[in-house]
């Protein structure tokens, strides 16, 4: 575009400034949360982070440093975790961490407690993250990303043909045991075989201890 | 949990009620996915929630969670350092149209036209034009310059013009 284009002259972008809300609103309308669906998750998220810093902060008052060391390892499936896509929520897993006591060996693991997630992810080049407790697994690629999504039974039928649920979801998988996983990629986009490759990858438990 | 647990679970459940639509909304616009809008709004409450006397206490815990939800978005998008950047949209962007009869060239969705653009593009879009924000004030929520806003702001009007402007004005000389 340059600047004689006419389609971008100052005085018709200023014109477009005055519809572009009002066409937003409009799209955006009909666009309606399950709100009591987010008060509950919502709530849970938040009373897990404040009970993360619970811990936290009595763990430090008794010497006790915990380090933040998010499972990657492919192959372990108790992973609980944190939050899923979001860094503060995310970035602080309760789940792996190790905990390191002074004079104690530093690299001796805390036994895992709590949840697991239920799909680990062998995909060549891929790397996740398992926030059990927050039932999402977070996989990266590059530039690509890959959130993992458990999800209880219960969820099956509503999720299964629907347009707005699985037919924006990247994959759904069948049923394991008491639960299903969705695939949710942003607006990177991965090719099918990249697809493919992923799903191919994935191991699922017979059964998921929910958090 | 205690009385007082109890009493913040209350008013954070009715606060969620009273607002989840609207930053939901805000959330779509962010990110143009109903999941990533999802797990952003949820992501977002969770923070409110861990903040909940102080939210109770802003002139407007609306606004403290607004900002928590553009903060959220992009912390997220860089600690993910994907690199994003503008692109053009592509023909699996172009969606049916909004309604029998409308205009063939009026069928590329808002939504999936915003992720087309920057995620900060897409914040100064939110400010701007969603909550009719000034560039000034744009500017110092987001961290960047005057000149900056105006030109993500002119860039994402240049992707939605397609979109929003009369046929006829885009075929105009």
């Amino acid at each position: 575009m340059t600047d004689h284009d006419p389609v971008d002259r100052p005085d018709r972008l200023d014109r477009l400034d005055t519809l572009v809300g009002p066409a937003l609103r409009e799209r955006l309308r009909d666009e309606r949360p399950d709100l009591e669906h987010l008060a509950i998750a919502s709530l849970g998220a938040g009373q897990r982070m404040r009970r993360r810093r619970r811990v936290a902060l009595s763990g430090t008052a008794a010497g006790v440093a915990v380090v933040a060391a998010v499972s990657v390892a492919a192959g372990v499936l108790s992973g609980p975790g944190t939050a899923a896509r979001d860094d503060a929520v995310a970035s602080t897993p309760t789940a792996t961490a190790t905990v390191t006591v002074p004079g104690a060996d530093p690299v001796a693991p805390a036994v895992p407690t709590g949840p697991a997630f239920p799909v680990v992810v062998d995909a060549p080049g891929w790397t996740c993250e398992y926030f059990a407790i927050d039932e999402k697994a977070w996989c990266t690629r590059g530039e690509l990303g890959v959130s993992v999504v458990a999800r209880p039974r219960s969820s099956y039928d509503d999720w299964k043909g629907s347009a707005d649920k699985e037919g924006s979801a990247l994959w759904m998988s069948p049923l394991h045991g008491n639960y299903f996983v969705t695939l949710q990629g942003g607006e990177d986009g991965l090719s099918p075989a990249d697809l493919t490759a992923f799903v191919a990858g994935m191991t699922f438990a017979p059964h998921w201890e929910r958090p | 949990m205690g009385v007082t647990d109890d009493r913040q679970a209350e008013e954070f459940t009715a606060f969620v009620r009273a607002t989840g639509a609207q930053l939901h909304q805000a959330a779509m616009l962010l990110t143009g996915d109903h999941h990533l809008a999802e797990d952003l709004t949820q992501a977002t409450y969770a923070k409110v929630f861990t903040r909940w006397r102080r939210v109770t206490a802003a002139e407007s815990p609306l606004a403290y969670a607004r900002t928590t939800l553009l903060n959220t978005f992009l912390s997220h998008r860089r600690l993910r350092r994907n690199g994003e950047r503008p692109r053009d949209l592509s023909d699996a962007e172009i969606g049916p149209p909004h309604a029998p009869g409308a205009d063939p060239e009026l069928r590329v969705d808002l939504l999936a036209a915003l992720t087309g653009l920057a995620p900060l593009d897409r914040a100064v879009l939110l400010l701007r034009y969603w909550e009719d924000r000034s560039v000034a004030d744009t500017a110092a929520e987001l961290g960047i310059t005057d000149s900056a806003v105006r030109t993500r702001a002119r860039r994402a009007l240049l992707r939605l013009r397609p979109l929003i402007a009369p046929v006829s004005e885009r075929n105009l000389p």
